[in-house]
Parts: C-alpha cells; structure tokens; sequence
C-alpha cells in the first residue's frame, strides 16, 4: 500500500483528464487503502470490491472513447451507510437492518454514479445516524485516524475516518444535528451541511423529517464545491426538497474574500463551553479572514438554550415517531444508547412539539436578519479537539449542550473545516454559514481561508494509524 | 401532571407504550427531567412582534 492518501477529487478528475491517472488504478489504489487500513480504523463495514472494480473498468472504457461525463468520472467514493444503493445492504449500523437489501439508489447516489463516481463501500455510522459510538452492535465504531484512541464525532463517523486517512475524497454524510460537520471537525476534513431541502434525502434511513440534510465530506472545499455540484437540485418525490436553481459553486470559488462582512459570533462561541484552544483558533481564523480583505463584525446569536430546545424537542419527538413501533416491540435490537436516547422522544408531549416549531420558525428570521449586516457567519463547532472514544457521553441524556445544531434549527448552510491543530495534536475546526440557498459564497470564503491557512497539508499518517 | 417527579415520569413511560428495564430506570428518569429542564425555555412568553398569534399572558408580563 502506498503511504499517500488518494488525491483530491480536483486533482484525479484533472489527472484522469489528462490521461495521467487511470479510475481502474485509482480504484485499486483506493481498495487497497481501504483493506489495509479498515482493521484499525472500522471505517467501512463493508468494502464493495468487486462492484467497484467493474465501475472502474467501465469508467476507463468511457473515458478512453472519449464519453467522459465530468470531473467525477472515474473517482471512488463512500456511502454512510444509511443511503441505498441498488443490490447493496443498508443496514445503518443496526441488528434491526442486517438483512435489508437496497432495491434502488438514493436520489444523491444515483447522481454520484450518474457522475461516473465509483463506490467502493458503505461506511460506518451511528445506529441509525443517532444514538452515539456502541459496542453492543454488529459491527464496532469507527476511530479517528489521528489518534485512533480518540473519537471521531458522529455520526457520519466512517464518512470522516474514510476521508481524513485518504481512502476516499469523498464520503457521503447526514446532518440532522451535526453529523456531517462533527466528524469533519473532529477528523480534520471539510464537511458540508447544506441549506435543508438543497440535497435530496430520498433513499436515506431518515432520523428527523424536519431536520435531516445530507451532503459531502472531501478533504478540500474545492472538493465540497465540486460534490454538491453533482448533488445539489430539486427532487420531486423527496417532499423536503426545495425547488431553487443550482447555480456554479466552482465559479466564483477563486474570487477572495475582500469587501465580505463576516460575522464573528464570539459571544455565542464562549456561551457553548469551548475550550481555550479551540478559541484562539477561532480568533486566528477570523484575523486571517481580515488580513485577506474582509470586514470582521462582531453579531450576536440568539441564546444557544433556545435553538437546543427546539432542536432536542423537534428532534427526539420526529425520531420517537420514526422507531416508536421497534421500539415497542423489539427494543433489545437496538444499542442501549440507542434505545434510550431515541425513547426520550417518547416523553415529549404534542404542546412542546408545537412550541419548538413556533420558536424554530422565529429563531430562522432573527438568524436571517443577521444575514442583513453580514455575508458570512464565523462560529464554533465543536468545543475542542475529539475526545477519547471510550470516554464519550453514552448516557440517555447528552449534558453538553452541542453547537452545530443551530443550524439545523434554521436550515441555513454550514461549513466546518479545520482552522489549526490542538496540543495533542488532534484537529480544530471552524464553521462558516451562510443565507439560505447561499452555498457558494460559503465555499468561496472557506476556500480563501483554506488556502491563505494550509492546515490540509497536513494528513493523518500510517504511524497515527497505527498501520 | 402530578406533583411526584416519578410518577410525573411514569406516566409518560406508559403514554409512550415503552418499557424501561429496573436497572436503567433511574438514569432515565434522570435523562427525563433534565430534558424537561432544558425544555422550560418553550414556555417563555412570546412577544407580540415575533408571534402576532398569541394570546398575553397577563400573569407573565407579555405585552402588545
């Protein structure tokens, strides 16, 4: 196995342009990866060699007669493993779905393979994207390939461990309450949430009806900005899906920052017990953003009680109706931290839901008019580096009040991605969020951050692997 | 609602239809109150420009 990770999702498509790189070589490189690292990693609960070796053949017979789809084609990726894809098991990491297989595609993979993307697994998760890591399941919790002691955040959790060891550069995860931009924070790689309704979930194990988004985990935010172009548009049979045009998310990439209004949320960022490493790296993120021509605005964000009320509320009482029926009768099939967490919803009585939704919809319009005075939003995301996988929370009841699912409250876009490294080592990470439907000057200023910092040269090595 | 905290949570357990094993009761009911406790903040009275739809709280001090 090769001790580099597999390239950029721009970098292959151009070298696959160019007739430099090979998918069917790609592939193998990838497959190889994958095999060599998985034991350490538990990123993948299943590695579809054989699939994917086929797509690749394919892809090289197209691109040789001269039929290349896009800057996808040819390129292997992951699947968290609660998307379908046809003839594939879905199992979202529960005893409950072992035994279930995909009829069809999810609406996002269909686009990926469309694209010419080959899979070559299905990644690990929280069961059924909730609950949180467990070893009372059918296959073990992913770690983090920084430190594979340490936690990689969830629960897109194969999604972060595959992209951050470079098995993939892409990996498909879901947000409900930061579950792609979680692991993208712990693991050191970017994570995009899109704007609810941006992503279609069609196809995906859903968690929370109102809440659930999907969308990329990549090394780069070039790499996001490329997935979700592929991704991104209406969906007529998800009924979340919003009918809005997908404009170039490459196009203006390149175009800096200078003359944009970022809004510094630090009030809200020392409200949500970070850490003081995690901090002076928000800062540092935030004076690297004025160097590069933007004006630093200080806003405030409505209290984080309020947005974990709505989220928990509107959440566990959704998730409770999704398993209510599993629950009832078969609840030893779940992890117990599972079970617990998803029973609370139970608890919950219809005037509270009602009342989340109320206060959710008043949340979404102050958050808009901050949009008024800023063009961009600068949070945390996660209160400090990963925590030790062993040590994580697994009781019923989370008692850190969490940062990302702000966001969710309100369905705007967000974006994590590494802004420094703590002392241990493990990385940090900063969120920038943007108008509704705005992804792109999301990913415009992440991308002028992301190359004026040059945290992504740093990776993961087969020694913090452990391999 | 009762006045007993853990008939307040029994209750809800049977509405629910689930069924909590003896040994995790009490984290549960733990988890039950904390929730509840995070919660509260659903009850603050609205203020007339955010929710036009609402009926003053003449005990709460909410006002038009």
């Amino acid at each position: 196995m090769s001790a580099a990770a597999l390239p950029t999702l721009a970098e292959a498509g151009k070298r696959i342009a160019a007739g430099e790189l090979s998918p069917v070589a790609l592939t193998e490189a990838a497959l190889a990866r994958a095999e060599a690292l998985n034991p350490k990693l538990d990123a993948f609960i299943e590695i579809t060699a054989e699939r994917a070796r086929a797509a690749a053949r394919r892809a090289e017979r197209e691109i040789a007669g001269g039929r290349r789809r896009g800057p996808l084609h040819g390129i292997p990726y992951g699947l968290k493993d609660i998307y379908d894809a046809a003839g594939l098991r879905t199992t979202a990491h529960s005893r409950l779905l072992l035994d279930n297989i995909a009829t069809a595609d999810a609406e996002t993979t269909a686009r990926l393979e469309a694209a010419g993307m080959i899979l070559i697994g299905k990644l690990a998760t929280h069961e059924f994207a909730t609950g949180g890591p467990a070893w009372d399941l059918p296959f073990p919790p992913a770690r983090n390939p920084w430190n594979t002691m340490h936690f990689t955040g969830g629960s897109s959790s194969g999604s972060g461990a595959a992209v951050a060891a470079g098995i993939v550069s892409l990996a498909m995860g879901s947000d409900t309450g930061g579950s792609i931009r979680l692991p993208a924070a712990y693991c050191g790689t970017v994570g995009l949430k899109p704007t609810y309704g941006r992503v279609s979930r069609r196809g995906v194990a859903p968690l929370c009806y109102s809440l659930d988004t999907t969308g990329p985990l990549t090394w780069t935010v070039e790499d996001a900005a490329l997935a979700l172009q592929a991704l991104a548009g209406h969906d007529a049979r998800d009924p979340g899906s919003a009918d809005v045009p997908v404009p170039d998310y490459r196009a203006a990439l390149r175009a800096g920052v200078r003359g944009f209004r970022i809004g510094y949320c630090s009030a809200f960022n020392r409200d949500g017990e970070v850490g003081p490493e995690q901090i002076a790296a928000l800062d540092e993120a935030a004076q690297l953003l004025a160097k590069l021509g933007a004006e630093l605005i200080e806003v405030a964000l409505p209290p984080n009680a309020q947005f974990q009320a709505c989220a928990r509320t509107i959440s566990h009482s959704e998730s409770f109706a999704i398993h209510a029926e599993d629950l009832r009768k078969r609840p030893e099939l779940y992890a117990r931290v599972t079970r617990e967490r998803l029973m609370l919803g139970g608890l919950l009585t219809a005037t509270q839901y009602v009342q989340a939704q109320r206060l959710r919809r008043i949340l979404t319009r102050k958050v808009d008019a901050l949009f008024e005075t800023c063009d961009v939003l600068l949070t945390a995301i996660i209160p400090g580096p990963a925590p030790v996988l062993e040590e994580t929370d697994d009781g019923p009841w989370r008692r850190q009040q969490p940062l990302a699912s702000v966001f969710n409250v309100t369905g705007h876009p967000a974006l994590a991605q590494p802004c420094g490294f703590a002392a241990n080592g493990l990385p940090l990470s900063v969120q920038l969020v943007g108008r509704a439907f705005d992804e792109a000057t999301v990913l415009r200023v992440g991308h002028a951050y992301e190359q004026a910092a040059g945290w992504t040269k740093r990776r993961p090595t087969l020694a913090t692997i452990g391999a | 609602m009762p006045d007993d905290p853990n008939s307040d949570f029994a209750a809800a357990v049977r509405r629910a239809g689930i069924s909590i094993p003896e040994e995790r009761w009490e984290q549960m009911r733990e988890a039950y109150h904390s929730m509840q406790a995070l919660l509260k903040v659903l009850d603050d009275p609205l203020a007339y420009e955010d929710e036009p739809a609402v009926l003053p709280r003449y005990d709460s001090g909410a006002k038009r």
